[in-house]
């Protein structure tokens, strides 16, 4: 799998970046996840988990610090996610780790919520 | 008898809203006003969230009416309540889901197990997130009151929040 296979998603107010870092897949988004972003997310989550149990990944780096804001459709989108991962099967499971941006207090809140909901698959760090 | 609770700051705000620009924008105006007084950036983000979620559920499901949204935090001892109101006009099947839900949520004992709940049954449906409300209540931490009277739903989040001391004019 390669960094060509993945397409970014470019909205007027929402983007996601994907990135290889080594072999680690790294998602950046950035923007504001509102009511229009909601089924370009769906779509891009879909395609995009599809291509990382194809790939065997084992991780996927999701980088949330340029992100000013997701509601509550979009985050459903992330939920439906780590539901398609967990419901994998168990060696095809791979982990989703979350860089938060600790001045967006929301995403505190909003990312223990998803680590609530698949504690074994989502994992949240601060990175500088 | 007990004085009022003093007002800090109050908004209203009476339109539908159609986008999501407008929806940022009033959020970003709740943040800018109730910021000042609030101070907690956390306590900010809760707001906010809760804000941005009751907006984006007016713009879906409010019917061809003017709602309104009215933001006021007053004082409450030493710290402040925040009282987040929309009225709204609906249809009967959307005020019976909404008012079934809000319902599950003022008794919920835990709001972040019954949210946990709620996301997976979101999972599974393909239409709607039905999570805002339960954001709201598990993550911006605030209860909620409401009433149905014929086809109008009045809907009250509130919580406690923390409050700056008051600023001497110059």
């Amino acid at each position: 799998m390669t960094a060509v296979g993945i397409d970014p998603l470019s909205l007027e107010n929402f983007s996601i970046a994907p990135t290889w870092d080594g072999s680690t897949l790294r998602i950046a988004f950035s923007g504001n996840a509102d009511m229009d972003a909601r089924a370009p997310l769906e779509a891009f989550v879909k395609r995009l988990n599809v291509q990382v149990l194809a790939a065997k990944l084992k991780r996927v780096v999701c980088d949330m610090r340029g992100l000013y804001f997701m509601n509550s459709a979009c985050f459903k989108c992330l939920v439906q996610w780590i539901d398609a991962i967990v419901k994998s099967e168990v060696e095809q499971q791979y982990t989703l780790n979350f860089i938060k941006n600790p001045k967006m207090a929301w995403q505190a809140r909003s990312l223990e919520s998803l680590r609530h909901f698949g504690p074994a698959i989502v994992h949240i760090k601060i990175e500088p | 008898m007990a004085s009022p609770a003093l007002r800090r700051a109050y908004l209203e705000l009476c339109y539908r809203p159609v986008s999501a620009r407008q929806i940022a924008s009033a959020t970003r105006l709740v943040g800018e006003i109730f910021g000042e007084p609030i101070g907690e950036p956390d306590a900010i983000a809760r707001v906010t969230l809760a804000v941005h979620e009751i907006l984006e559920n007016l713009a879906k499901y409010a019917a061809e009416d003017v709602p309104s949204l009215c933001v006021e935090l007053s004082e409450d001892g030493d710290a402040g309540l925040i009282e987040i109101r929309t009225k709204n006009r609906a249809s009967r099947e959307c005020l019976a889901l909404i008012g079934q839900l809000l319902e599950s949520l003022i008794r919920a004992d835990d709001p972040r197990e019954a949210y946990r709940e709620l996301m997976a049954r979101s999972a599974a449906r393909a239409e709607g997130s039905g999570l805002g409300l339960a954001r709201i209540r598990a993550e911006a931490e605030l209860q909620f009151s409401f009433e149905i009277a014929a086809d109008l739903l009045q809907i009250t989040a509130f919580g406690r929040v923390p409050l700056q001391p008051r600023r001497s004019r110059a």
